[in-house]
């Protein structure tokens, strides 16, 4: 109980008060924030009077398309607006210097970021309960009911937090305003889109439901809802959690010459590949069924997109993720009493936990691999039955690609400790990756490609759920050569990568395996 | 490290920092001793602002370690941060707020609640002197008020050590003195000061110790009048000012009036009756005394005289020995029937230490 209260001290601490006081008053005093509101509740209201005028039918039809009107132009407008309020909350601190005195106060990284949230969320807040009286006007005619908006409206507060976070997260990780405000933007730009084309979809469908979270789940079945809406959940808070600690590790002071972001950035991968892990446990039951051919082509882009991101993005932070002997020899003296496995969780903390997630998938994946290649050529074929979802075809994609990220990541440590860092790092990386998979890629885009798109995640399915079917079939054994080849060189890889990467950080003098008693600094006389 | 009750509060050894290839800090050395001012100086680009930051746990060094109170920064930033005030070179501050919002949120931030608050802050207000501003938005103060506002932030957790960096830069003259009286009146609380600085002039006469870096080596580390004789070895500059005889202010005078004459008369052959003269003025041709060559001549035969020179009736020498034995350097000049009207012993200031000690280039 203790432990957990420490932890959660050490978390949270006191929430940032000082600064999410005067985050809130500082944002509040200044001009901009009152023209925001301005433009804010005018372009509501403007929308909200077209809608009247040109909407016609029963007044309880009225106004159920004045609410989807409103909650519509709400959502954009949030994605506009409150990008704005967080974009430079650190950013602009740091460009005038005022942040390293917040730095070196008694304030914790973590503090620091929960006020910054807290102060731009209570500012989004106000824009958000401004509108209530439109929203008055929306539901005056009846039809609407007062779940349906608050349920909207929990949404709403919902997406203002995470945008609230992530934009935090950028501005910690941005050297200038300008950076901090492209990038808070681009992410809005997409997450925007995507919720506000899914949420007109929902919202003027034929289901007639206002509600955009029952709307959601009537796409899964009953018995499933519980599980789709729990992956949701799971889904944003592991984005806002990601954003917090990409903002938490942005702010702690770098040890010697070496940046954070990399950490954030190997974490956020093993992120995204827990969200895939998630949804796969849940697609693998093969009971959800996405209604939609949309809708399941939408979620084939986002993984394919977040996929190939680890595939081609994590290997750029992972090239200096090599531990110097300064870097052991401060965790080991922050953390004396460490000292069994400390290899694995240098320097502690959360790229300490990151490390050891990656070096677990690492083994796992050769497991599953080996384990694989030894059954799959004994049942060369199976029956259409034992075919898998297209749903769970396309999370296969996913989980191939981020597999292949965790490859690459290996590359990238095994190029580093050989001290080739930066963009010849990533460039070498990218381009074994490609070679590798140059015989896959041909066959994709050959002849072939129509029959097989699937062929590869398809082998990974059928092994995985182990199905012991003899019927042969032609659209299998092709298949099933080109994954026994790609785990071969998987495997192989893996292990030489691995092995090649301690022999030089075992002879850079990194104590990756061999663990010593704590570093003490001579101590010399006053 | 048992530095906590000992004299030293800030000991750095072998700080080395990198910032990627470039090293910045190459293994510097300093101990700051408690409640005295410790000038840190050096050019632009030397690692002044590095150290700094790394005394301030803003930077981890690469290599090294330093201590505060006999705390790791390295190992316990959490518990430095408690002992020190850090008031960078450029001083930003939030718009929107007031003095006092500003200084509470300060507070808010080391930890301070209800009466102990209160207090600090009525303790700093009255010391900085912004008791007249407080309700004033803090984006309206001048350079000088916000100078002294961040010093009062620095100070409301009532820590150890202050680190400032660059705290003059941008002042007017009136606000520098007032901030040197107020550095004085901290050092008198028992405060330790680490300040670095480009004005000179400003630091000599506060600071107890300087330490002096270039190209991220420190070149120098210590008391300043220590700095002064390691630079100097035994040696003492003197400088004695010359009485001319009255035979010479006549000469002098009668050489400017021949000057003048052989300007009206080219023909004029200019000698104007005495050997030593020559056209050039009157000072000149006092220095080129006879008697006075004759005198310096005498010294630098002497052994504890390593140089001595006259020009503008004044007679400079470097004498290394003892001060029991002076009087009879000064024989020399009584010897010669040289007389004087003035003896100054010749201090090295930290300007001249400064410029011996560095080449302005950066790391």
């Amino acid at each position: 109980m203790r432990m957990i209260l420490g932890a959660a001290h050490r978390l949270f601490g006191n929430f940032g008060w000082p600064i999410a006081e005067k985050e809130a008053r500082a944002q509040a005093r200044r001009v901009r924030y009152f023209w925001l509101q301005l433009v804010y509740l005018v372009v509501l209201a403007v929308a909200v009077v077209i809608a009247v005028g040109s909407v016609s039918g029963s007044p309880e039809s009225l106004s159920r398309q004045l609410f989807a009107v409103f909650f519509l132009m709400q959502n954009g407008l949030i994605f506009l607006i409150f990008p704005a309020l967080a974009a430079t909350s650190i950013s602009a601190e740091r460009a005038d210097k005022s942040f390293d005195l917040v730095m070196t106060t008694d304030l914790r990284p973590s503090e620091i970021v929960w006020g910054k949230f807290l102060g731009i969320l209570g500012n989004c807040c106000t824009f958000l309960l401004a509108a209530l009286p439109l929203l008055a006007v929306c539901i005056l005619f009846g039809g609407v009911s007062m779940s349906e908006a608050l349920d909207n409206y929990l949404l709403l507060f919902v997406q203002a937090g995470l945008i609230s976070m992530y934009g935090i997260s950028v501005s910690a990780g941005s050297e200038g305003n300008l950076r901090a405000i492209v990038g808070t933007y681009v992410i809005s730009l997409i997450v925007g889109a995507f919720s506000l084309v899914s949420f007109e979809d929902v919202l003027f469908s034929r289901s007639g439901q206002l509600s955009i979270i029952d709307a959601m789940l009537s796409e899964a079945a009953p018995a499933d809802r519980p599980w789709v809406f729990g992956a949701s959940v799971c889904a944003v808070v592991l984005v806002f959690a990601y954003s917090f600690v990409a903002a938490v590790q942005r702010l702690t002071p770098p040890e010697g010459n070496r940046s954070t972001p990399s950490r954030v950035l190997i974490g956020g991968g093993l992120t995204i590949l827990l969200v895939a892990v998630l949804v796969y446990a849940i697609g693998g039951r093969g009971t959800v069924r996405f209604a939609g051919a949309e809708y399941s082509q939408m979620v084939f882009a986002f993984m394919v997109v977040f996929g190939l991101l680890s595939v081609f993005l994590l290997p750029i932070f992972a090239g200096d993720r090599v531990e110097t002997p300064r870097r052991v020899d401060l965790f080991q003296r922050r953390h004396p009493r460490i000292t069994l496995w400390s290899w694995l969780l240098q320097p502690g903390g959360i790229r300490g936990l990151a490390y050891a997630l990656l070096w677990v998938m690492l083994i796992c994946g050769t497991l599953v691999l080996l384990v694989s290649g030894d059954t799959v050529p004994r049942f060369p074929s199976f029956p259409k039955s034992a075919f898998p979802t297209t749903i769970e075809l396309y999370l296969a994609t996913f989980l191939l690609l981020g597999l292949a990220g965790v490859l690459n990541c290996a590359l990238a440590f095994l190029l580093a400790a050989c001290d080739i860092r930066g963009l010849l790092n990533w460039a070498l990386v990218v381009a074994i990756s490609l070679l590798l998979n140059v015989y896959p890629l041909v066959f994709v885009i050959g002849d072939h490609a129509r029959q097989f798109l699937h062929g590869y995640p398809l082998s990974i399915i059928v092994v995985l759920r182990k199905a012991w079917y003899v019927r042969r079939g032609e659209t299998s054994s092709e298949a099933i050569a080109l994954f026994s080849q790609a785990s071969l060189l998987y495997v192989c890889l893996t292990a030489g990568v691995t092995l090649l990467a301690c022999v030089l950080m075992v002879r850079r003098k990194v104590p990756i395996f061999a663990v010593r008693s704590p570093a003490r600094v001579p101590v010399k006389a006053a | 490290m048992s530095e906590a009750n000992s004299d030293i509060l800030v000991r750095a050894e072998s700080l080395q920092m990198h910032f990627g290839k470039k090293q910045v800090l190459k293994g510097i050395d300093f101990a700051v001793r408690r409640g005295e001012i410790y000038g840190f100086i050096g050019p632009n680009g030397a690692g002044k602002t590095t150290t700094i930051r790394i005394l301030s746990t803003l930077l981890t060094p690469t290599a090294g370690d330093l201590w505060v109170d006999g705390i790791n920064v390295v190992e316990e930033p959490e518990r430095i941060r408690r002992r020190i005030g850090y008031m960078p070179d450029y001083v930003g501050v939030y718009a929107g707020l007031t003095v006092r919002e500003y200084l509470s949120f300060f507070a808010g931030a080391y930890r301070l609640w209800g009466a102990q608050r209160r207090s600090l802050l009525a303790d700093v207000v009255e010391l900085t002197e912004l008791g007249k501003l407080l309700e004033t938005e803090v984006q309206v103060l001048s350079k000088g008020m916000r100078q002294r506002l961040c010093l009062a932030q620095t100070l409301i957790h009532d820590p150890q050590l202050l680190i400032l960096d660059e705290p003059a830069s941008g002042l007017d003259p009136r606000a520098r003195i007032e901030f040197r009286v107020l550095l004085r009146e901290l050092r008198a609380m028992g405060k330790t000061v680490f300040l670095s600085s480009h004005i000179l002039t400003e630091l000599s006469p506060i600071c107890d110790s300087v330490g002096i870096i270039e190209q991220g080596e420190l070149v120098a580390s210590g008391g300043v009048q220590e700095i002064l004789n390691q630079l100097r070895g035994e040696s003492v500059a003197y400088s004695v000012t010359l009485v001319p005889p009255a035979g010479a202010e006549r000469v002098a005078a009668d050489d400017n009036t021949n000057k003048e004459a052989a300007t009206n008369d080219d023909t004029s052959d200019g000698a104007g009756g005495d050997d030593d003269a020559t056209p050039t003025n009157g000072t000149e041709h006092v220095a080129n005394l006879p008697v006075w060559e004759r005198v310096v001549s005498d010294l630098e035969r002497r052994p504890d005289i390593d140089a001595a020179s006259v020009s503008d009736a004044t007679l400079r020498f470097q004498y290394s020995g003892s001060e029991q034995r002076l009087h009879e350097v000064f024989a020399v000049l009584t010897g010669h029937r040289v007389s004087f009207c003035a003896v100054r012993r010749d201090e090295e200031d930290l300007e001249s230490i400064f410029m011996r000690l560095t080449r302005g280039e950066v790391s």
